[in-house]
């Protein structure tokens, strides 16, 4: 490329205002697409799709409201289109549960820092036995459907469910009490 | 209204997919009267979330440990060499060492093991086992309910020392390579990019890790004048960003650019250089270079260098297009051999590495490659290493300078076995640290000891810190050098580059090959760049 056709930089501050707007936010427009989507990979998908979207309307994008409002809605568009692009079974929540959703994402809002939660719930991973760090890494590492688990585990699918449930439900007050303790 | 203890189960059904349809309904007319449940299944969401990130984040970890394994890399971290005098006085000190450490061990499991379990109740067992008939303890998280532990220094969990690699054993059945999906990423060109693993290298934690590994001396000495360092050149930094030696003079690109390089270093966020790099964009000429300052060091390379790196920080796209624009010229202005007519051993340096650094990020520059094998057979050529100049004594002090530059760069070029390179290296293993150098080859040479390793390295690292170490001011910055143009600014830039070798680049021997046609970029990871950035809250 001639550097003369190039032309000048243009001010980063509009990209890094967004940059910091999506890294703030891409955990939960993540959690919001995959409440909707179970498969990871299709997941992912859908994801790039919202971050391409979001920065080409991020010119469209009204400062005064809430950008994480603004991303989670156009990624539950996404996921809708994505729906009907490919023709697939309907979405798995009705479009009144997806607002509802909606709102409480925007109320819920997230807090300390993504990274002080991530922190603590490796510190609660790393906590758990290893059968119950096994079982997490069956279902989210290896990705494996609950019946999958249970025949390998030689269990039955509710039991295996309940494990699970129980683990989370653990790992959710483990994080807690970490952050409290700060 | 549906009650807690009655939601959680549908919730959880549903992200484990096995809620069957009245379930589903039932949910559904919960999360949609009910603003409590739908915030516990925002809850839900996001921990579901985390763990998916968490164990991809994990996994993608341990597959490319496996690959550097598979390519004979051993990616854990690994002793020094040991001098083999050192190892001579281990051996005769091993009879006294083993009672000493047997006494120290049994000293410990006293006062850890022994005494605790005398003086507090047993704590309850832990664990978590799936059976027929589901059973379940989770100990671990009900003890902090406890009324007796209260919360406080003494009571908090036992601190984690799982290293970052640590994965449980694998179990092909179990376990499959995960899709890749970085947790935290970025846009670039409209694809999702995550940090290079060389400036990951930077960040708090990997810092610690890696001074541990190649100069474990120096982390209590040499980062709490790192920290002082930056904050003294924050102090001298001109109001709207940018560096000169003289604060009433107009910025000087070459000093911002080196500046800027050692806040990079230190693995500081991007928005606390963000005036500077703008600075360094705003000056930047149409054709890519810098308006060179009178008596001014060459700001092209280094220039370049910033950029690129700030870029690899964060990759914005004018960012990208202003270093690109500097590279393109260092191309356009090499000659046949890939060099620079008239560049001295600071522009040839940092010029090298500016060009080496593209290709490795893979910006998009034509003639990258190409220009880097022009420039690895130039370099050879250069005052014929093989020849006379550098059979005698010792060489003088420009002979070092241009001496040590050419060395390095060949390190970077991957040449460092070339009968040249090692020509070279052997001449300037005869100068010492504590010969008397210039802040710039004192800085050049320290990259070379640590690309070498060794007993080079492991000798002279002390005394490289030493005698930097003298050379601060109560303010926190370094006394201006004899040289003129050694001003305080440079000298404590250089002095930050320098203490930041260990982890600033991976040592050359590392950096991924770069002739190899349509390689993949092999730099990018899945690096943490919310963490280093460190963004503050937004508005």
């Amino acid at each position: 490329m001639n550097p003369s056709e190039r032309g000048r930089v243009e001010p980063m501050d509009r990209q890094a205002e967004f940059l910091t707007h999506f890294l703030r936010h891409q955990d939960d427009i993540r959690a919001v697409i995959g409440s909707m989507l179970r498969d990871p990979a299709a997941a992912d998908d859908i994801f790039q799709d919202v971050a391409l979207v979001l920065w080409k309307k991020y010119d469209e994008f009204d400062t005064t409201r809430s950008f994480g409002a603004w991303a989670r809605g156009i990624a539950v568009r996404q996921v809708w289109q994505s729906f009907e692009r490919r023709r697939r079974a309907p979405v798995p929540l009705a479009p009144e549960t997806l607002n509802a959703l909606l709102r409480a994402f925007d109320e819920e809002s997230e807090s300390p820092a993504h990274a002080e939660r991530e922190e603590a719930l490796r510190r609660c991973i790393a906590k758990l036995p290893e059968k119950s760090r096994r079982l997490l890494e069956m279902r989210y590492e290896a990705q494996m459907k609950l019946r999958e688990m249970a025949e390998r585990l030689s269990t039955t699918l509710d039991a295996t469910h309940k494990a699970l449930s129980r683990l989370r439900e653990a790992l959710r007050r483990c994080i807690e009490q970490e952050l409290a303790a700060g | 209204m549906k009650k807690d203890n009655d939601l959680q189960p549908l919730i959880e059904a549903y992200f484990d997919e096995t809620i069957s349809e009245e379930q589903r309904a039932e949910l559904e007319r919960a999360l949609i009267h009910d603003p409590e449940a739908a915030r516990r299944f925002v809850r839900a969401a996001r921990l579901d979330n985390a763990l998916r990130l968490h164990f991809n984040r994990r996994a993608a970890e341990a597959a490319a440990v496996a690959a550097l394994k598979r390519a004979g890399l051993d990616p854990t971290p690994q002793a020094v060499s040991i001098p083999r005098w050192a190892r001579t006085v281990d051996h005769l000190w091993g009879p006294l060492g083993a009672v000493l450490a047997h006494a120290a061990l049994i000293l410990l499991l006293v006062r850890w093991v022994v005494l605790p379990v005398f003086t507090s109740s047993p704590s309850p067992p832990v664990e978590v086992e799936v059976g027929r008939e589901e059973r379940m303890r989770l100990d671990p998280f009900q003890i902090h309910d406890h009324p007796s532990l209260s919360r406080g220094a003494d009571t908090m969990p036992p601190p984690l020392n799982a290293p970052e690699f640590a994965v449980m054993p694998p179990d092909p059945h179990a376990l499959s390579v995960p899709r890749a999906s970085p947790p935290n990423v970025v846009i670039r060109d409209g694809r999702l990019w995550s940090e290079p693993i060389w400036m990951r290298n930077r960040t708090e934690s990997h810092r610690s890790a890696l001074l541990a590994r190649y100069a474990p001396e120096w982390a209590d000495r040499t980062e709490p004048a790192l920290d002082a360092a930056l904050e003294w050149l924050r102090r001298a930094r001109h109001a709207e960003g940018g560096w000169s030696e003289d604060p009433h003079a107009s910025r000087d690109p070459a000093l911002t650019a080196l500046a800027t390089l050692a806040f990079l270093a230190r693995g500081e966020p991007l928005t606390s250089i963000q005036s500077d790099i703008s600075a360094l964009v705003d000056s930047q000429e149409p054709g890519g270079g810098w308006r060179s300052l009178e008596n001014g060091a060459d700001a092209l390379g280094i220039g370049a260098c910033a950029l690129i790196e700030a870029w690899a920080r964060v990759p914005l796209p004018p960012l990208r297009r202003a270093a690109e624009l500097a590279v393109e010229r260092l191309i356009q202005e090499q000659d046949t051999a890939g060099l620079w007519p008239g560049a001295d051993p600071w522009a040839l340096s940092w010029r090298v590495l500016a060009l080496r650094m593209a290709v490795w990020a893979n910006l998009d520059v034509h003639g990258g490659r190409a220009g880097l094998s022009r420039l690895a057979g130039g370099l050879k050529t250069i005052e014929d290493p093989a020849g006379g100049l550098y059979e005698g004594e010792r060489p003088s002090s420009k002979a070092i300078e241009r001496l040590a530059v050419v060395a390095l760069a060949l390190q970077w070029l991957g040449e460092e076995r070339s009968p040249e390179a090692r020509k070279t290296l052997a001449t300037l293993s005869r100068v010492r640290m504590n010969d008397p150098l210039n802040p710039f080859i004192r800085h050049v040479l320290a990259q070379i000891r640590f690309n070498a390793g060794g007993d080079h390295w492991i000798k002279e690292r002390g005394v490289l810190a030493d005698i930097l170490l003298a050379g601060r001011e109560s303010d926190g910055g370094w006394r201006r050098e004899s040289s003129a143009l050694d001003g305080r600014v440079r000298t404590t830039s250089l002095a930050v580059l320098t203490l930041t070798v260990c982890y600033r680049y991976p040592p050359a021997a590392e950096w991924p090959a770069w002739p190899v046609a349509g390689a993949r970029p092999p730099a990018f990871t899945h690096g943490p760049i919310l963490a280093a950035l460190r963004l503050g809250p937004v508005p």
